[in-house]
């Protein structure tokens, strides 16, 4: 297995002149669960296709699992299992029939798991696949990629559509599958409260471009919420910070998102700022992460409340 | 040969088929008039057929194209498997129609109508050809014209790319029409069934055949799946 299940370098997709991925470089390490982020349009949906090999990238290197999708077809596509955003069966199978045919194509198949997860997703009876509900029908699709047993599970908007209880369900399961099995999973999803319940490694793209990748914890760590009940200058922070995001929310009170934090750092500027002791330093949770690093890339944190 | 790949593609067609089968054998076997190689109606069923099974075998209809194209295919074999396919039930057709003919089953039928002599029998099965060969055709352009569709609908293709494959294209047009010239010249030098349907148009159909197959192959390599 190579170092990285997932590798891209400068990796370009144009769609006529539109740049949809843009020079994206992404290393996931194998044994990896991952957070594919960004808002919509920012290209996640391209750039999983290209490691797919649906579609063929522009410029710039993509390997998955070490391989080029593109060479390396049909190998990949038994060691890779995915589950697309619009992703549709033939309407006349039924899912007791789709396992029978993915037991038939894939050597490593986990029968037994398809089985309990037939009974366990209420699919079993329910008919052939077009008249499925759109939760029934992504609870196929998740069941089929699962079972295959793969090194590398990709998946796109997975639980769109299901319910509390089978997103609940199904988050059990991909922990379960990347635990047990030291599987690399790869998932890209709007729902980052449930993100954060199960990646150990987040990617976070905007506009084709990488704004952030690197471990959950470590990024959690470093950003927070630092509220002063003096007036500081953005300058002085940004001296000892990486500020995202800075304004004034009431007189002689400053607000301000950094990148960076520290014990360390934060004593440091305290000291050299003596009017700012004992800030009070707030946790955020990857949606909050997500939305002050978008705004922040896209020029909207430079406002400055004076009340 | 994926069997599950093939079971996915007959299910696909196989209704229509069917259909096509038994309404192309009822007029085989109640046309009262004895068959030859220029009846309009097979000639007719034959494109039919083509087009038909072409269009049914190579669109995946809704979103199953992200569905099959992650299964452990590679673009080559779904290619083949599906194109054997077309080709297969192309020739089932024609084994039913050897059958019908050659069993006597016409004759049968008509006995009390026609005078109808063992001679009139084996002529009947000069059908064949028009059959075969207008339903390849059929089915290798209605191909050709799919898969090329799909690869210049695909807009991030470059430039380059879409002035190569016009190239292609063109090349092909100017083979079918040189070859169409060829045929047109032998049938215009009054030549009878079965010599218009020999060499000339042996040599087109099989030159047809051969580069739209490739030149279709070229273009399944290079599909982007945007479903």
């Amino acid at each position: 297995m190579s170092e990285y299940a997932i590798e891209t370098r400068k990796l370009t997709k144009m769609f006529d002149n539109r740049i949809a991925v843009d020079t994206l470089d992404i290393q996931i390490p194998a044994g990896s669960v991952l957070g594919f982020v960004g808002v919509n349009g920012a290209g996640k949906t391209t750039t999983i296709r290209i490691l797919m090999g649906h579609l063929h990238p522009t410029s710039g290197q993509v390997k998955t699992l070490g391989k080029d999708p593109r060479r390396h077809n049909e190998e990949l596509k038994r060691r890779v299992a995915y589950v697309s955003e619009n992703m549709n069966l033939p309407g006349w199978i039924t899912p007791e029939r789709a396992v029978k045919m993915n037991t038939n194509l894939y050597s490593q198949w986990d029968s037994s798991l398809a089985e309990t997860l037939l009974d366990e997703f209420e699919l079993r009876g329910t008919g052939s696949y077009s008249r499925l509900s759109r939760g029934q029908k992504r609870k196929i699709c998740i069941l089929l990629a699962i079972c295959q047993n793969a090194e590398l599970l990709i998946m796109d908007e997975p639980a769109l559509g299901l319910d509390v209880a089978a997103r609940h369900d199904f988050l059990k399961r991909i922990l379960e599958v990347a635990c047990g099995d030291k599987r690399t999973v790869f998932i890209s999803s709007h729902l980052l409260s449930d993100l954060e319940r199960i990646v150990d490694r987040i990617v976070l793209i905007d506009k084709g471009r990488l704004l952030l990748q690197g471990d959950l914890e470590d990024l959690k760590a470093g950003v927070r919420q630092l509220h002063f009940a003096v007036d500081i200058s953005k300058e002085e922070l940004q001296q000892h910070f990486q500020v995202l995001r800075y304004n004034h929310p009431a007189a002689r009170e400053t607000l301000a998102v950094v990148l960076d934090f520290d014990e360390q750092r934060l004593h440091r500027f305290c000291q050299q700022n003596p009017s700012a002791e004992n800030p009070r330093v707030f946790g955020l949770n990857l949606e909050d992460i997500f939305v002050e690093l978008v705004k922040n890339t896209n020029g909207k944190n430079e406002e400055r409340t004076e009340q | 040969m994926v069997w599950e790949l093939i079971k996915l593609d007959l299910r696909k067609v196989l209704t229509g088929y069917i259909t096509f089968v038994l309404v192309l054998s009822a007029y085989l076997l109640f046309r009262q008039r004895p068959l030859e190689s220029t009846d309009t109606i097979v000639i007719a069923a034959g494109v039919l057929q083509g087009l038909y099974l072409a269009w049914r075998i190579f669109r995946d209809p809704g979103s199953t194209q992200s569905f099959i194209f992650s299964r452990p295919f590679s673009r080559n074999r779904l290619f083949w498997n599906r194109w054997g396919l077309g080709i297969t039930l192309q020739m089932v057709t024609l084994l039913i129609v050897l059958i019908l003919v050659a069993s006597g089953a016409r004759s049968f039928i008509h006995k009390s109508n026609l005078p109808y002599y063992p001679m009139v029998q084996w002529y009947e099965l000069s059908v064949l050809w028009p059959l075969a060969i207008f339903s390849l055709a059929a089915f290798q352009i209605q191909m050709f014209l799919m898969l090329r569709a799909r690869t210049l609908q695909t807009a991030s293709l470059p430039k380059w790319r879409k002035v190569a494959t016009y190239a292609i294209v063109c090349f092909i047009a100017l083979a079918f029409l040189g070859g169409f010239r060829v045929v047109a010249s032998a049938v215009s030098h009054g030549a009878t069934a079965p010599a218009h349907l020999g060499n000339a148009v042996l040599f087109y159909v099989l030159t047809l055949t051969v580069l739209t197959t490739l030149t279709s192959l070229h273009c399944y390599r290079h599909i982007e799946i945007e479903a």
